[in-house]
């Protein structure tokens, strides 16, 4: 399987891209020149230099210090929030779908009530009831997107269920439960890694997004999110303040994408 | 009618061979069986003679001659695939789009223009549909392909492929995927087209097939044709171990012995 | 002897149509256990459904099912599965039939170790066994199931079958689109292990030829019922029933043929 992840052109890039965030994030002490929070207001909007290799911001921090940091900012919050929202969405609408019945009509019914709230809205509301932040933004963007990630995994699950071998594992024996965890859960994985890892790109968008609403972290802390709600005052007089954390938050969410899809190819060729 | 003459197909990096030297004649109003299992190299001929094979996927070299006219490099004109060759091939539910109506996808193989001439063309369809055994055309013309049964299915592709009026008629295991009692219709149509005259190549796997449809009989295997004769020949005296299998495959039951 | 004691079967017909279809209607069928029973069909007959419900997949609307004597259609579920590894199943799809991500060590071993309770040694070698049995080269073990042709799939479903070691086996319509060399070599072997596994096997298929070839005994069944039961058929001309007539009909027009072209007479 390895092997085959490095005959793929597009498993490779994709995951060169993802490795250079992750290692951002880990040794970003290492990498980074300077310290990210260190405000010099005597050299602000300084030159690109051996000191400030990217130069500095309208307060004279480092950018490229701020945009390693960034990383692990953007990660933190979204590594583990994508890990929950995978855990609970594949939990819920595998055993939904699963048992049917009433099971999973109340499942639908509420799903459908969730789905009638804009993803934002419910985001928003919650943020601010959390002390901590990051926890905020986390929680909130659980709760707003489980249930459209809940639904494709239901969907997936179904349409594994109805296939024949289903029959044929219970005819050789297999309980319910082993038809799920050796069968099910194992034939779906593909298709779940591509949902994960593109839903991934998107928790990292709007966790930057969220600094635009004025619902993100501490103004000043290092984020690729709120760099670009500081930077949307210098679009004129500095548009490069506006182009790197872009530019980051793109780079992290193509990688992503593109790996999660090519993991998806290698696993299962036949379908897409 | 026809003559195949060395006819070897390649894929492209020339690293697999499909078909290698492969020869065999069609004369006017003899059928040939193409006989032979999955993998023998069969379907792909036929499809090179109709010219369905890209050439930046396969290497093809050989001669195809089509009323002493090489066929196998040249621009092929509009109506020859139809209208000279016809085919039918093995999964009639593939034929045909999911989601058309029939009765609009038959008149999308023809295109008749204005009100005189569809009305022409369902005549027409009748007549072709009669001869099939299909007398309710207004079912089918109102029907998806899912709604009609593997064996309907298939007539509707013969009485299609006929009213293009080939001159060769090329049958692409059409039997194999239907059940018995359809495949006696087909079997019996194709018969009556023969009687007719018409040229044919059957393609198939089972010799009771081949010994009702052909005059001669290549069989294949694994790309080459291990045996070529009038079915009588290759029938009473099978030149090979092979051609023994096949034919006592293709009756398994001898009355009598238990 | 597993037996259907008139068992009826409907499902609606068409989503435009609120009407429903029987597709099996008042059927008594015996699968005598060391025998070979062929139910001959065309497409719509009912078969594969009173397959179903012979393997208890699937409950009857009406009528009961007898497994040597006990009334599974009686039973729930976790009783019924108390069974299960007595009745096995063989469909007509190998490729769907299997779990295709997972090897075809895999897919024995499952009934081998949950059914018969072997551990891995005796997993191994039964394995081997069951692949002799079937003509599968030992190579192929650590394939996956998409990885295998459609002959090797479907011999992969007869070992799976076999390796729960039944006292039933039913094979629905699972030798068309088998090439027919493979098919002699499957069903010839089947006739063997038949008589030397002693199970009792039910053969679905629209194939007279295989039909007159495996049967003991014959059910001809037309639009969910049974026409006519012939035991120990030996001749075409057994077959009296004016439906069943068709079909010989079919079956000689290529028989004919062949016979004539290759003997002369």
């Amino acid at each position: 399987m390895f092997r085959k992840i490095f005959r793929k052109p597009q498993a490779v890039i994709g995951l060169s891209m993802m490795l250079l965030v992750l290692v951002c994030v880990i040794f970003a002490p290492m990498f980074a020149p300077n310290d990210p929070n260190k405000i010099d207001i005597l050299h602000k909007f300084a030159e690109p230099s051996d000191k400030y290799p990217l130069g500095t911001d309208d307060m004279g921090r480092c950018v490229l210090s701020r945009l390693i940091f960034g990383a692990r900012v953007s990660m933190s919050i979204a590594l583990p929030t994508i890990g929950i929202l995978a855990v609970i969405s594949t939990l819920l609408a595998t055993i939904c779908a699963y048992a049917g019945g009433l099971v999973d009509r109340i499942f639908v019914i509420v799903s459908n009530i969730f789905m009638a709230l804009p993803p934002f809205l419910v985001a928003m509301t919650l943020v601010g009831a959390f002390e901590s932040k990051a926890f905020g933004i986390s929680i909130s963007i659980i709760a707003a997107m489980w249930v459209w990630n809940a639904q494709v995994v239901r969907t997936y699950v179904l349409r594994e269920k109805s296939k024949p071998y289903i029959i044929t594992c219970r005819m050789s024996g297999c309980t319910e439960l082993r038809i799920v965890l050796k069968h099910i859960i194992p034939n779906i994985v593909p298709h779940l890694l591509v949902l994960y890892s593109t839903g991934f790109s998107s928790v990292i968008i709007m966790i930057s997004s969220y600094a635009f609403l004025g619902l993100g972290l501490e103004t000043g802390t290092a984020e690729w999110g709120a760099m670009l709600v500081n930077a949307d005052k210098l679009i004129y007089s500095h548009p490069e303040m506006l182009i790197y954390p872009g530019l980051c938050i793109l780079f992290a969410a193509a990688g992503f994408n593109l790996f999660g899809e090519a993991l998806r190819d290698i696993c299962d060729p036949r379908e897409g | 009618m026809l003559e195949v003459n060395d006819l070897c197909i390649y894929t492209k990096d020339r690293r697999e061979t499909i078909v290698e030297s492969v020869s065999f004649n069609v004369g006017d109003g003899e059928t040939l069986g193409l006989i032979g299992e999955s993998g023998s190299g069969k379907s792909m001929t036929s499809k090179c003679i109709m010219r369905l094979l890209d050439p930046r996927c396969f290497t093809i070299t050989g001669s195809v001659r089509w009323k002493n006219e090489e066929i196998l490099s040249v621009k092929l004109p509009k109506d020859f695939r139809g209208n000279r060759i016809g085919m039918i091939t093995q999964n009639p539910m593939t034929a045909f789009a999911p989601m058309i109506k029939l009765g609009k996808q038959l008149e999308m193989g023809f295109e008749p223009k204005g009100k005189a001439s569809k009305k022409e063309f369902y005549e027409r369809l009748n007549e072709a549909l009669k001869r099939v055994n299909l007398y309710d055309m207004k079912k089918i013309i109102n029907s998806y392909p899912d709604e009609l049964s593997g064996g309907m299915l298939q007539r509707v592709m013969i009485a299609l492929t006929m009213m293009k009026g080939p001159e060769l008629l090329i049958a692409d295991e059409c039997t194999t995927a239907v059940d018995a009692a359809s495949e006696y219709m087909i079997l019996g149509e194709l018969e009556k087209m023969k009687q007719n005259g018409m040229s044919m190549i059957v393609i198939t796997h089972d010799f009771g097939v081949a010994a009702r449809l052909c005059d001669n009989a290549a069989v294949m295997k694994s790309g080459r044709i291990i045996e070529y004769g009038r079915i009588f020949d290759v029938l009473r005296s099978p030149g090979n171990e092979y051609t023994e299998q096949l034919v006592s495959s293709s009756m398994l039951f001898r009355e009598g012995v238990c | 002897m597993l037996t259907a004691k008139k068992v009826s079967k409907a499902y609606p017909n068409n989503i435009n149509e609120k009407t429903e279809m029987n597709a099996v209607s008042d059927v008594t069928v015996e699968i005598q256990d060391n025998a070979v029973t062929v139910i001959i069909g065309e497409s719509g007959s009912g078969k594969s459904t009173l397959t179903r419900m012979l393997s208890y997949i699937e409950y009857p609307d009406s009528g009961s099912v007898f497994l040597d004597g006990t009334e599974i259609t009686a039973l729930r579920t976790p009783e019924l599965r108390k069974l299960r590894g007595r009745v096995q199943l063989v469909m007509q799809d190998a490729a769907s039939s299997l779990d295709p991500h997972h090897t075809a060590e895999k897919i024995l071993a499952e009934p081998l170790k949950l059914l018969l309770h072997l551990d891995a040694v005796q997993r191994k070698s039964r394995i081997s066994e069951l692949f002799q049995m079937v003509q599968l080269p030992e190579c192929l073990l650590k394939h996956r199931v998409s990885e295998l042709s459609g002959g090797q799939q479907k011999r992969l479903c007869i070992a799976r079958a076999l390796a729960a070691e039944p006292r039933y086996i039913l094979f629905d319509e699972s030798f068309s689109g088998l090439d027919v060399t493979l098919k002699k070599q499957v069903l010839t072997m089947l006739k063997e292990l038949q008589k030397t596994l002693d199970i009792g096997m039910l053969i679905i298929t629209h194939d007279l030829d295989t039909a007159m070839y495996m049967a003991d005994r014959i059910y001809v069944m037309r639009l969910g019922r049974i026409i006519e039961t012939i035991n120990h058929p030996r001749s075409f001309s057994d077959f009296k029933e004016s439906y069943s007539q068709e079909l010989v009909k079919a079956a000689l027009y290529k028989r004919s043929a062949l016979q004539y072209t290759a003997n002369g007479f």
